[in-house]
């Protein structure tokens, strides 16, 4: 490695470790200084550099995975399934966010209606002339939520067309025209919004109601939601029960008696098991349960611990040999 | 926010000195004696097997993200890879991390390039299979059976998959060597792998296979720190024994008094 690089990243581990180090053993406050005041912000910063690595894992999947299908090597079909599983889950959850970041902020419109309400009422230096514009502005707004025709709802336009007919579009639309009627009753010369308002309040909750389900109810949503209980829960759940089956068998390999060690093992496993019985048919021994509880409390856990020591002192030593870029790196070429 | 309090201050900058001291001592090049562990020894039985039944090797790093743990893996990642290397056996490594993905590529190059095989390294034996434990450990079993890997190494940092991915190498009569820091893990390790690296054994490795004087040193400063450590905890023992109230107990009061405390106290005695 380039001499200067070399230098390049020791001075900056250094200096790293040397800021984790002392927020580490410094107290949070020295005369009126927060030494990590700044620490959430490096702690998100590092978070950046370590998701912008997920790109490397993607590239990884086609490169090995890409290849492996376009050469037919063994096990092509598996690639194929895990690149089709890949690409289609991508697609799905992209239009997923693209479609719910539209529908978040044409549910935020309609619940900005209700503060347009309010601030047309509340602000004393409107002159007339202007309150009447924007009441007129408001009334357009209102009535415009209430058409059914698709293209000339500014929220039926934003949000997607759902694949199933859905009860909560209705009830917005009914919202909204009653929100209408209200503002259509206003008087412009002399108005009281108190009634619209609260009509929009109810027109913004029904909007936000709609508009989670319509997002839910999306074809590329359905279809995440389908790949997701369908495949992804159930082949996880599958690999998480085989443990049940190699505990077994890992049982019976570690549990024949060959030497000392593997007979103090089944010993003390066959107490624990037997102690935890609580009642009924198998029931042997009061005695049992105090037993197993000696075992974990006083041989178990005291073992746990040495190794637990031995590993934190080992782990610190790394970490201070690294800090200071004592040894070779693994990453580091000798010729 | 976790802070130190002045008593874990003092002992950690003991530490350090003593661990600068001990490494100033190996530089000077006083031997060091290491004693054998099994399991090291079976890293390169292992590869040996392997390269002599014609089958390729995996290495895992199980779910260690970036850290000392991976560090001290990848020491071990490097002595597998230029052995490989040189014998010119495949050499597969299913990656869980991105950011260990990374990594691994860089420190797979330079072993390769040590050995002067950097042509001979094929980017395609690190493989990403999935951030999800157990979609990973589906990839793993998948990825052993169809490569029949000779020999699978496990080190790092383990969960509950621990046993599927060590019982598929078992199903496939893989010679299997593990190392982890994970306590709950190492009974399935024990029962499923040839041989089993534990605790500081797994930091341990690194110094037996390269035997670096820095890594020495730092071998024998970490035993007389736990010999230091024991003592405290024997102090402990005593203090409970002879009916001392473990709640006000002094060994505990010292270790856990925050800054915060300790400066009011100082103020209160002054």
């Amino acid at each position: 490695m380039n001499p200067f690089r070399r230098r390049l990243i020791a001075a900056v581990t250094f200096i790293g470790g040397l800021y984790f180090f002392l927020e580490y053993l410094l107290p949070e406050e020295i005369h009126g200084v927060h030494f990590n005041a700044y620490h959430e912000e490096i702690l998100k910063a590092l978070q950046i550099v370590s998701i912008s690595t997920i790109g490397l894992g993607i590239i990884n999947i086609f490169t090995v995975y890409g290849t492996s299908i376009l050469r037919a090597r063994k096990g092509w079909p598996n690639a194929l399934a895990l690149m089709t599983g890949f690409l289609l889950m991508m697609v799905f959850e992209c239009v997923n966010m693209f479609t719910a970041e539209e529908v978040l902020k044409a549910r935020q419109d309609v619940q900005l209606l209700t503060k347009f309400g309010d601030k047309i009422i509340s602000d004393k230096e409107l002159t007339p002339a202007a309150r009447t514009e924007k009441l007129q502005l408001l009334k357009d707004r209102v009535h415009a939520l209430s058409q059914t025709e698709r293209l000339s709802n500014p929220v039926l336009r934003r949000f997607p067309k759902s694949t199933l007919e859905l009860a909560e579009e209705q009830e917005f639309i009914q919202a909204a025209n009653r929100a209408s009627a209200a503002i259509n009753a206003v008087d412009l010369t002399n108005p009281d919004l108190a009634q619209t308002i609260a009509e929009l309040k109810l027109t913004g909750q029904a909007a936000a109601k709609f508009a989670q389900k319509s997002s839910e109810s999306t074809f590329s949503a359905l279809a995440s939601q389908f790949v997701q209980e369908a495949f992804w829960m159930p082949l996880t759940a599958a690999i998480f029960s085989l443990l049940a089956f190699f505990m077994a068998t890992a049982a019976y390999r570690a549990f024949r008696i060959r030497s000392l060690e593997a007979a103090l093992i089944m010993g003390s496993a066959l107490l624990v098991i037997l102690g935890q019985i609580p009642h009924g048919p198998l029931y042997i021994s009061e005695a049992l349960p105090g037993i197993r509880l000696w075992l974990l409390k006083n041989v178990n856990t005291p073992a746990f611990r040495a190794i637990y020591f031995g590993s934190t002192v080992a782990g610190l030593a790394l970490a201070v040999r690294i800090w200071f870029s004592l040894e070779r790196s693994p990453l580091d070429r000798e010729s | 926010m976790e802070h130190a309090s002045p008593a874990i201050t003092i002992l950690i900058f003991l530490f350090m000195g003593l661990l600068f001291y001990q490494l100033r001592r190996a530089a000077r090049g006083e031997p060091i004696e290491i004693r054998r562990i099994p399991g090291l020894d079976a890293i390169d039985q292992a590869v040996g097997r392997a390269v002599e039944l014609g089958r390729p090797i995996s290495f895992t790093f199980g779910l260690t993200g970036l850290g000392p743990t991976l560090y001290a893996c990848l020491s071990i990642l490097r002595h597998v890879a230029r052995k490989t290397a040189r014998f010119g056996t495949k050499l597969f490594i299913p990656c869980q991390d991105p950011e260990v993905l990374a990594i691994t590529d860089a420190a797979l190059q330079s072993a390769y390039a040590e050995e002067h095989r950097l042509s001979q390294y094929d980017s395609s034996s690190l493989r990403f299979l999935s951030s999800e434990q157990f979609a990973y450990a589906s990839g793993y079993i998948g990825l052993l059976h169809r490569e029949n890997v000779g020999c699978a190494f496990l080190f790092g940092q383990f969960a509950a998959e621990s046993l599927i991915l060590a019982e598929a190498g078992q199903q496939i009569g893989a010679m299997q060597v593990a190392g982890t820091i994970s306590n709950e893990q190492i009974p399935f390790f024990l029962t499923t792998c040839d041989f089993t690296l534990f605790g500081e054994e797994m930091y341990a490795a690194g110094a037996f296979l390269s035997r670096d004087p820095v890594q020495t040193g730092s071998l024998r400063a970490q035993d007389i720190a736990k010999f230091f450590l024991v003592g405290l905890v024997i102090l402990g023992v005593f203090e409970a024994t002879f009916g001392i109230d473990l709640e006000h107990s002094r060994i505990k009061k010292l270790l856990e008094t925050p800054w915060s405390e300790s400066a009011t106290g100082e103020a209160k005695s002054e």
